[in-house]
């Protein structure tokens, strides 16, 4: 990840440019995450109306593009847990109804890698496009994320072996040489 | 990781292309600004002091019945001489600090409650009292006998002794 481009902070053009150069970047992150191209939009919008409020206080130190993948995931993790309490509540509402069918335009995701990796935990699906994708090193997904590397290698390693089990061994490695990574059962560690 | 995986996940996000990012169509843009929300306690100072000038305006109507400033300002300078009164009284009181000798058999004029009063037993100052008090035996109220000055019968000798 390199960041050619200095921005100063609270500057209102500089914040243009940022929002022109990682706006592609962050939608399909997020997208890979929620798998959800409508949702991921709005996400990634949200995203950059509370970075644009921080911007003033943003330190130049830091990759901005990391800066705004950390409110990105943050915003999709919350916007994960809305859609699973209104799913819980949906499902309290038709109780004894039968089963309505779902949008297809709403559930419809181009790819099976992408389907897959929505399914993740948010967490561990975003450390591995940040890794996969963007070309993040470990060292700078940990900053991005707030956590330390070691746990970027932890979510790593989760992540691949949810994948492999998810899609099968066709897409993955064997089972005997995946690593052996203790699974939480939220996924979010 | 193996290299399927990567690939496929590659060309299935390459394959996301959103429009063009413009700036002037961001929702950051409609969304109001970081400085905008510094100029809030001023806006909050303004209207704060808008409506305390509606409500003095309003109470200054109310008290003087006339919209108008003018009266307003009669008025204020007519309640403030009204309070400046009772203060200048007090300047001609230090020629009465010194009471008039009363004149005997004239009535005696009747004093204001803040001047001080002349204690009772100066007034009769043409009677001098006797300080004879052997006789009294603590009873006080031996002043309102008659005329002690006048010898009594028995101290008196009979002019026969």
């Amino acid at each position: 990840m390199s960041e050619p481009t200095e921005y100063r902070p609270g500057n209102a053009g500089d914040f243009d440019r940022l929002y022109q150069a990682a706006y592609p970047r962050l939608l399909r992150t997020v997208y890979a995450v929620l798998g959800d191209r409508a949702a991921a939009e709005d996400c990634v919008q949200d995203a950059f109306v509370r970075a644009f409020q921080a911007w003033p206080r943003f330190r130049p130190d830091r990759p901005a593009e990391a800066w705004l993948h950390q409110i990105a995931i943050n915003g999709a993790i919350s916007y994960r847990r809305k859609m699973r309490l209104r799913q819980v509540g949906e499902l309290l509402r038709r109780l004894g109804r039968p089963p309505e069918e779902a949008d297809p335009a709403i559930t419809a995701i181009t790819g099976e890698v992408v389907a897959a990796i929505s399914r993740l935990p948010v967490k561990l699906a975003a450390t591995f496009v940040l890794r996969h994708y963007h070309g993040y090193s470990n060292r700078e997904i940990a900053a991005a994320m707030g956590v330390s590397e070691r746990m970027v290698g932890l979510r790593l390693a989760q992540a691949r072996e949810r994948l492999a089990r998810d899609l099968g061994p066709a897409w993955g490695l064997p089972n005997s040489v995946l690593p052996r990574v203790p699974v939480s059962k939220s996924g979010d560690a | 990781m193996p290299d399927r995986l990567v690939t496929r996940m590659r060309a299935e996000l390459d394959a996301v292309r959103p429009a063009y990012p413009r700036a002037a169509h961001a929702r950051y843009r409609r969304a109001a600004p970081a400085h905008a929300n510094a100029r809030r306690p001023l806006a909050g100072l303004v209207m704060a002091a808008a409506a305390g000038g509606l409500a003095v305006v309003a109470l200054a109507t109310l008290a003087t019945g006339s919209p108008n400033p003018q009266v307003w300002t009669i008025r204020v300078a007519a309640g403030l001489q009204r309070l400046q009164e009772p203060k200048a009284e007090p300047t001609p009181a230090p020629p009465s600090a010194e009471p008039t000798p009363p004149v005997i058999g004239a009535p005696e004029p009747e004093r204001s409650p803040s001047l001080p009063a002349v204690p009772p037993t100066q007034r009769p100052q043409e009677k001098p009292q006797p300080t004879d008090n052997g006789h009294d035996g603590g009873d006080h109220g031996g002043d309102h006998q008659s005329p002690r000055s006048s010898p009594r019968p028995s101290d008196s000798a009979p002019p026969g002794r």
